[in-house]
């Protein structure tokens, strides 16, 4: 069926192809204007599209005339500061261009694609752009910043406030329980895979390459929403695709732009907890109920006998530290930029370099970071160009744990050191001395030996270049191979030393540990493509491309775990015992073939078409699919979309409604992110003591396959009063089917599971967007406003069986007929206020304990009169009822005023933190609200009692720790002043500042309840008690030259 | 340009359909894929090394079933909710040690390596002859009869798969044979196979190694105790008087003639308690007829010594029960010639000369010298540390050495050999048989032991303990008061070593006795619980573990078992 088809195409292009080539030139007549005010702009650059020799200048009043070989043309107009526009002739002779400002998006822009370039208004399926304007990029921080509220459904969650560390992005829900929920990166034509790497050896730390993007190389990105845009990424579009653009050069003029940024971020609020005066009286009712006896509590706890002054002993514990104070600070940050680009008739060129460095707000932690970026276009002659797009990125990064390691984790620490302690060894007058005070009776390292001893240096290296050969065979018609590799190192190297640190399980054998990890990655691809693109007359307008590509994917990690070095200066891998090391080397390979034609009927009816066919190493051969090929399966992903202008379209003006697109697309995309050996049954090496032997170590599965995306989209655009308001609405129905899980199996075959495709996803979106424009005199301002609900549903999973899963003691539960990833735990009832009531329940702990006054009482749900894991039920849902972004800006002459916000209703979350900070085990400092506890017999509180060792498990995941995590937050806001007088050496200038996380509006207890562990659905919605995003301010200047 | 659009698009066709399927077919790194493998006798090598790589996880589950479920343990203040469920005789189906995964694992590995050791004999018969299949699939049969044993003890009736699983086409629901059922076929494949052990050679690192896989020793041992279980106690017998030190050719009737003035190599003098010897020779030239060993600097651990210290990385989450402390200081022992201790007893570990005979009465029953078994007690069975009392046996590798934090292998937090078939417990498997033949005074006097070189010292005699009598006034039989006597003997024998709670199950089976089991379990319980657990353990069904709830939902043949 694949050769059938591939043989109609070469027909069908062959017979195109006769149409091509028109001798006669015609002369067109025109005039560029401002969008805004009208008025005619001179010196505009005005080409034809495909025919880079023929070009011309806008005169003083904005007319022009220029010869064209076809009055099916299309004329590319560019000026600098405005948004390059391309403008179709549609058999007209004489025609008015507006130009439309940087900055001010009015749905016009040309869009760089991969495959081609359009104008946005054409794009026919779900699409957003993001077009910030040459000039603007230069002062977003990140490329998160640049996509945040500004894209209905896209949730972007920040994994942390740790500079560097990227945040977790998704478009249209949970689809896939088991492989990646990320959308899939393009950058300049090159996918990009793996974008999150969450295995780091610094605990609670996750990487997402996306961050090593410097957001000033970018041009534009292009979100691709719906099935009929992201079709053409195939297997790897089912989580949308987000196509990143970078700067090109320009044909004659040369640019140099110099940005500096300066800013400051300022530690967060702190989280009330108790200080020596408080904290004394709750650590001497913990020990009491503990039931130790005196002489061990003389010797473990002399603080509360001791109080002679002029006893060393005396001064180590006389103490009110305030440990969070000593762990965080005011953390600056510095960026620095230089753009050069330029070019002639033949070539254009961008070249980029880019430096960061940011202290995060907790001591010890840095990242900085140099890009750099080179693209090149340059043309051999009237049918042959070529290019390169290589940009190399190194990052260096000193972290510090976080989250939900607790041994060697600052900002855990702080919070629970006890306060009478001191970060320093005390003399006898009380005066520090320069030696870090060593953990004493809880049992706790000493934070600020922590931040300061503790080493977690990360270092990655990232190369990712194509280059590309085109011909053009005439103005329609053009080939193009291009070779592209991805290939990245990371390096982490860890150490945790004795001073100041408690041993792992208090172990002294384990007193200092090293640990390293590489890993090295490498993509390779190569692609063939053919695209064909003409006006055919004024009524059809035709584009189809299609091509082939490989990828070649290796991936290694190597790991080594040591202990014992001889002194806390020996950190090396090499220094210590060498207990675990370990390698991982997976390879793959892909191929597919794709063909993609776009339609246009007088400009009013957009019909488009395509399929992509892959091949993967990963799937298995007996993979149920529509198509092998040489007895491989082939994953056959086809997809359609279809617009309607109802009104507009190529000759049309209305007073009040501009324009009414109705559009729909139906198509399959795939995800074929599953384990690359899941296909084999394998054996492994198992050694019997130094006896080398292998065994079964998996059940391969040989129908193993991509998850498939149906999906369904149909929506609305309309844009009135010249453009002024933009209303879109779009619904999304996407079910995914054949989920790769792990299917259950009766342990007597030797395996408790193997992967397999089953089971079903529904996610129903719907999504608003809102856009104004309005400008009076000076003023321009502009808002969008977007709304989304995404309802996700499991319909079937294999067996009908839950799954529950999730990480660090915490699990989460996927079943039918509910959203994926619920939080699973206990039902907390009340605090039992007498022991007379906690006998009366008649419960114990699943450690066998009975209850006593003051425990928290959960819901027996088997009423077996235990406590255990048979009583936990769904107790929260992570999954936002609804969220989005809202985006103003404001513009005064030469002020420009930015203002981001975005937000989240009805989203669920875990505070583990706070349970970690009202439940201590042993002597940890805990919150203010302790002071609320249950003491004796008869209290009514909701804070248990201080039991010593948790031994009634109230610590255990519970409803008593979920909260509604809805928020509003201001993301940024950028006050810019433009310096548009002419300077003889500058052509502009800008200077400003900026804000950012200026607020946030939750009733949520702990620091920030955007919260985001991993992209795992099991793990969604839990905090840990991570760095919170903090409130940063920055200064820049932008020189243009 | 046509002509160009064509060899593009032949070439597109070329690439995609002839380079094809090399290309999208890769060998995995890092693994061998099923098919890959069991090609040369290197391969039969490493095939059977790994079965014995898969023995060495399943030690948890036996220890928790075996011996934390019986009177001799109760939960430490590190046991997490799983631990104390069992240590507490209340263990629920969705306890993860309740999951008999592994167990298969092992089995399926033996299934796949009796098919893929005849495949390498197919493929190459010069270096891989039928003697060496032979000898290669009797020792994975014994593998497999060992896991099948274990599994029955744990769970009872469990499914029986003897078919290898290679692919997911293969994996199926089987219903659980009945345990009687399974040993019939794991006895057949046993004898089978024993013709085929290969003996022993009497070199030490040889030893060393070979005592740590299936030997003919250890099979005999096994099957002996598959007779045992099966209830075929004279097949026992026959099995395991061929086993030094019962190889003396007329031993059975020498026990049948008061064996008092038989002359020769005083039979357990070199057999002292394993946990006693005082180096690394000693501990595996002999003594061990089994173990399972472990390498932790290589990843292969269990849970052992974590569960059983409470430092330096130990949880202390399961520690001796009162009672059992109470019977190892309440032992009676042997006044000795020469004693001269103020403690009351003399114990000469040289065990030579005539120094260390006994001071009989009248009757010839020794003197009882003073109480305490401290030989096989605090010091080896346990140690008191602060207020911990710790199980020992696990903790010292070699007889003194007490863990020093600065000078140990870090690994050995986790790597403690694990016995199968050890002298004593075997000493005392053996007097188990003989007293089930009817031959309850020979058990009983085997057990007992006697000074000087002409008798068997025992497991009693050799650690001075005073011998244990029958009770002239109790209404018993004499076979159910030997037995009772034999679990009395192996609590101090055999103390956590993963065996006391099967000993029980055994024995009140036997006598169809539920209160053998019952009451001595409820001995470790407060006596306001122990009502409550005597009903509970008189239940049949709480005798093994419930089948894990996972496996049930999966698999529509396995019903839960009553009572969970």
């Amino acid at each position: 069926m694949k050769m059938k088809y591939r043989y109609t195409c070469v027909l069908a292009m062959m017979l195109l192809a006769c149409y091509s080539l028109d001798a006669q030139l015609i002369k067109i007549k025109g005039t560029v204007t401002d969008f805004l005010t009208s008025k005619g702009i001179s010196q505009t650059n005005i080409s034809v599209k495909g025919l880079a020799m023929i070009s011309t200048e806008s005169s003083g009043n904005g007319t022009f005339t220029i010869e064209v070989p076809s009055v099916y043309s299309v004329l590319i107009i560019s000026y600098p500061g405005y948004q390059t526009k391309e403008f179709p002739l549609y058999g007209k002779t004489s025609v008015a261009v507006q130009l439309v400002q940087e900055g001010i998006d009015v749905g016009e822009s040309t869009v760089r694609l991969p495959y081609y370039s359009i104008n946005q208004k054409d794009l026919n399926g779900s699409y957003t752009v993001i077009n910030p304007g040459y000039d603007k990029t230069i002062q977003y921080r990140d490329i998160y910043q640049m996509l945040q509220g500004k894209v209905p459904g896209l949730e972007i969650n920040s994994y942390s406030g740790v500079p560097g560390e990227g945040s977790k992005i998704n478009l249209g829900g949970a689809r896939s329980l088991y492989t990646t929920n990320e959308p899939l990166l393009v950058v300049d034509g090159l996918p990009v895979n793996n974008l999150v790497f969450d295995q780091s050896v610094v605990r609670g730390n996750i990487y997402n390459y996306l961050g090593d993007i410097n957001v000033k190389d970018i041009e534009s990105i292009t979100v691709l929403r719906d099935a009929a845009a992201a079709g053409i990424y195939g297997s790897r579009a089912a989580n949308g695709v987000i196509v990143i653009t970078t700067k090109g050069g320009t044909h004659g003029k040369t640019f140099l732009d110099v940005s500096v940024q300066q800013g400051i971020t300022l530690r967060q609020k702190s989280l009330p907890v108790m200080d020596a005066s408080q904290y004394l009286p709750y650590l001497s009712e913990k020990i009491n109920r503990q039931g130790i006896d005196q002489q061990t509590r003389n010797q473990q706890f002399p603080f509360f006998t001791n109080t002679d002054k002029t006893n060393s002993l005396y001064w180590t514990y006389a103490n009110n530290t305030d440990w969070q104070k000593q762990v965080t600070r005011n953390a600056f940050s510095k960026n620095y930029y230089v753009n050069l680009r330029g070019g002639d008739a033949t070539s254009k060129y961008s070249f980029n370099v880019g430096f960061d460095d940011a202290d995060g707000v907790g001591k010890g932690i840095n990242a900085s970071q140099f890009t750099s970026r080179f693209n090149l276009e340059f043309r051999i002659n009237p049918k042959f160009s070529a290019g390169t797009n290589i940009s190399f990125s190194r990052t260096l990064k000193a972290l510090m744990d976080q989250g939900y390691e607790e041994r060697v984790n600052p900002l855990y620490l702080s919070l629970v050191k006890s306060p009478i302690t001191a970060p320093y060894q005390k003399s006898d007058g009380g005066l520090d001395r320069e030696f870090f005070a060593q953990p004493t009776f809880d049992r706790l390292s000493n934070p600020l030996a922590v931040t300061q001893a503790v080493s977690n240096d990360v270092t990655n290296y990232w190369l990712l270049g194509n280059i590309y050969a085109q011909y053009d065979f005439n103005n329609s018609l053009k080939t193009r191979i291009r070779i592209g590799l991805d290939r990245r190192g990371l390096q982490e190297d860890r150490f945790t030393p004795s001073n100041g640190v408690v041993p792992v399980n208090y172990d002294l054998r384990y007193n200092r540990t090293s640990e390293e990890q590489l890993i090295n990655q490498r993509y390779l691809t190569l692609e063939h493509t053919i695209t064909y693109e003409k006006q055919l007359n004024n009524q059809n307008r035709i584009l189809a491309f299609g091509g082939y590509n490989f990828e070649i994917a290796r991936y290694a990690l190597n790991y080594g775990y040591s202990i014992g070095s001889p002194s806390d200066e020996f950190k090396g891998l090499g220094d210590g015992k060498r207990l675990v090391t370990k390698g991982i080397n997976e390879k793959y390979n892909n191929r597919s073939a794709f063909a993609n034609i776009d339609y246009a009927f007088r400009e009013k009816l957009f019909v488009k078409g395509g399929i992509r066919l892959e091949q993967s190493s990963k799937f298995g051969e007996n993979a149920n699919s529509g198509l092998k090929i040489n007895n491989v399966p082939v994953a056959v992903l086809p997809y359609m979309g279809l617009t309607w202008r109802v009104v507009g379209g190529a000759a049309e003006n209305h007073s009040f409604v501009d324009a009414v697109d109705v559009h729909t697309s139906w198509g399959i995309t795939a995800n074929q992110d599953i384990p690359v050996n899941a296909r084999y049954s394998l054996y492994e090496s198992k050694f019997y003591t130094n006896r080398p032997g292998i065994v079964p170590s998996s059940v391969g599965n040989n129908s193993i396959k991509w998850e498939t995306n149906k999906s369904y989209n149909a929506g609305l655009n309309m844009t009135f009063l010249n453009k002024l308001i933009g209303l879109r609405f779009d619904y999304f129905n996407v079910v995914t089917s054949d989920l790769l899980v792990p299917k259950a199996v009766d342990g007597m075959n030797g395996a408790s599971y193997y992967w397999y495709n089953s089971g079903k996803i529904r996610n129903n979106r719907i999504e608003m967007g809102l856009n104004t424009l309005g400008h009076a005199g000076n003023f321009i301002w502009k808002v969008d406003l977007n709304i989304a609900k995404n309802t996700n549903k499991i319909i079937s999973l294999p067996q009908g069986l839950p799954i529950i899963d999730g990480a660090y003691g915490y699990s989460s539960i996927s079943m039918q007929g509910k959203p994926a990833g619920l939080f699973y735990g206990y039902k907390g009832l009340r605090v039992f206020s007498t022991d007379a009531q906690a006998a009366a329940s008649g419960l114990m702990t699943d450690k066998g304990v009975p209850y006593v006054a003051g425990d928290y009482q959960f819901q027996d749900l088997k009423t077996d009169g235990v406590i255990n894991e048979s009583d936990r039920q769904i107790i929260g849902d992570p999954n936002p009822d609804f969220f989005g972004g809202i985006n103003s800006s404001l513009s005064y002459k030469n002020f420009d005023l930015d203002a981001t916000f975005s937000y989240s209703v009805g989203n669920e979350v875990m505070n583990v933190l706070r349970s970690k900070l009202e439940t201590g085990a042993g002597y940890e400092n805990q919150s203010i609200v302790v002071l609320n506890r249950w003491v004796t017999n008869g209290d009514k509180t909701n804070i248990p009692n201080t039991r010593f060792a948790d031994v009634a498990g109230n610590r255990r995941p519970s409803s008593f720790y979920v909260e509604d995590g809805s928020y509003f937050k201001m993301r940024s806001l950028t006050l810019t002043y433009n310096i548009k007088k002419r300077i003889s050496f500058m052509r502009s200038a800008q200077v400003y500042f900026s804000g950012y996380n200026l607020f946030t509006i939750s009733k949520y207890l702990g620091w920030d309840p955007e919260v985001a562990v991993g992209q795992n659905v099991f793990t969604r919605g839990y905090d840990f008690g991570n760095y919170p995003l903090a409130k940063t301010f920055m200064a820049g200047l932008r020189i243009g030259l | 340009m046509i002509k160009q659009l064509l060899y593009i698009f032949l070439g597109i066709t070329l690439v995609m359909t002839i380079s094809c399927k090399k290309f999208v077919e890769i060998e995995p790194e890092g693994y061998i894929r099923d098919g890959q493998t069991f090609k040369t006798a290197d391969d039969a090598v490493t095939a059977i090394y790994g079965l014995y790589g898969l023995m060495q996880p399943l030690i948890d589950q036996i220890y928790l079933a075996g011996e934390v479920q019986g009177d001799l343990v109760v939960a430490g203040r590190g046991a997490d909710s799983y631990i104390s469920e069992i240590a507490q005789n209340r263990v629920t189906p969705n306890n993860p040690y309740t999951d008999y995964t592994k167990f298969y694992r092992l089995v399926i590995a033996c299934n796949n390596a009796i098919a893929g050791l005849k495949q390498i004999n197919r493929l190459d018969p010069v270096n891989y002859g039928n003697d060496r299949l032979n000898q290669n699939i009797a020792e994975v049969l014994y593998i497999r009869a060992w896991t099948y044993l274990q599994l029955v003890k744990i769970w009872e009736d469990v499914p029986f798969i003897t078919d290898n699983i290679t692919s997911v086409e293969q994996i199926k629901d089987i219903a659980p044979s009945k345990s009687n059922v399974i040993l019939g076929k794991i006895i057949k494949d046993a004898e089978d196979g024993a013709p085929f052990m290969l003996p022993l050679s009497s070199n030490s690192v040889d030893l060393k190694v070979k005592r740590s896989q299936m030997n003919p020793d250890a099979s005999r041992c096994l099957l002996a105790e598959l007779y045992l279980y099966a209830g075929s106690y004279v097949n026992a017998w026959e099995t395991i008087r061929n086993l030094a030190p019962y190889t003396y050719s007329n031993l059975l009737f020498k026990m049948t003639q008061n064996a008092g003035g038989e002359s020769g190599t005083p039979l357990f003098a070199q057999y002292p308690n394993v946990f006693t010897a005082t180096n690394n020779s000693q501990l595996f030239s002999s003594y061990w007829a089994f173990f399972i060993d472990f390498d932790g600097s290589k990843g292969q651990k269990n849970s052992l010594l974590k569960w059983t210290n409470n430092k330096n990385g130990g949880i202390y989450a399961i520690k001796p029960s009162p009672n059992i402390i109470k019977a190892f200081e309440t032992t009676p022992m042997i006044k000795m010639v020469f004693q001269n201790t103020s403690a009351g007893y003399y114990i000469d570990l040289t065990k030579n000369g005539s120094n260390i005979n006994p001071v009989l009465q009248a009757d010839g029953y020794p003197v009882i010298g003073g109480y305490g078994d401290y030989v096989r007690g605090p010091g080896v069975a346990y140690q008191p540390d602060g207020q911990d009392t710790l199980i020992f046996k696990f903790l010292l590798k070699t007889r003194g050495v007490s863990k020093n934090p600065y000078d140990n292998d870090p690994n050995s937090n986790d790597d403690a050999m694990f016995p199968i078939y050890r002298d004593g417990p075997v000493y005392l498997m053996a007097c188990e048989i003989l007293n089930n033949i009817g031959l309850s005074q020979q058990a009983l006097q085997i057990m007992n032991g006697a000074y000087g070189s002409d008798f068997t010292q025992g497991t009693r005699y050799r650690v001075r303990v005073a011998p244990l009598k029958l009770d002239p006034a109790s209404t018993e039989s004499k076979i159910k008061q030997v037995d009772r006597l034999i679990l009395e003997e192996k609590a101090l024998e055999a103390s956590f070593e993963g065996m006391r709670w099967f000993d029980l199950v055994r024995f009140a089976k036997r006598y169809n006795d539920p209160s053998m089991i019952a009451n001595a379990v409820a001995k470790k319980y407060p006596v306001s619980q122990q009502s409550a657990i005597i009903t509970r353990l008189t239940n049949k069904n709480y005798w093994s573990f419930p089948y894990f709830q996972r496996n049930v939902d999966v698999n529509k043949l396995l019903p839960q078992k009553p009572g969970y």
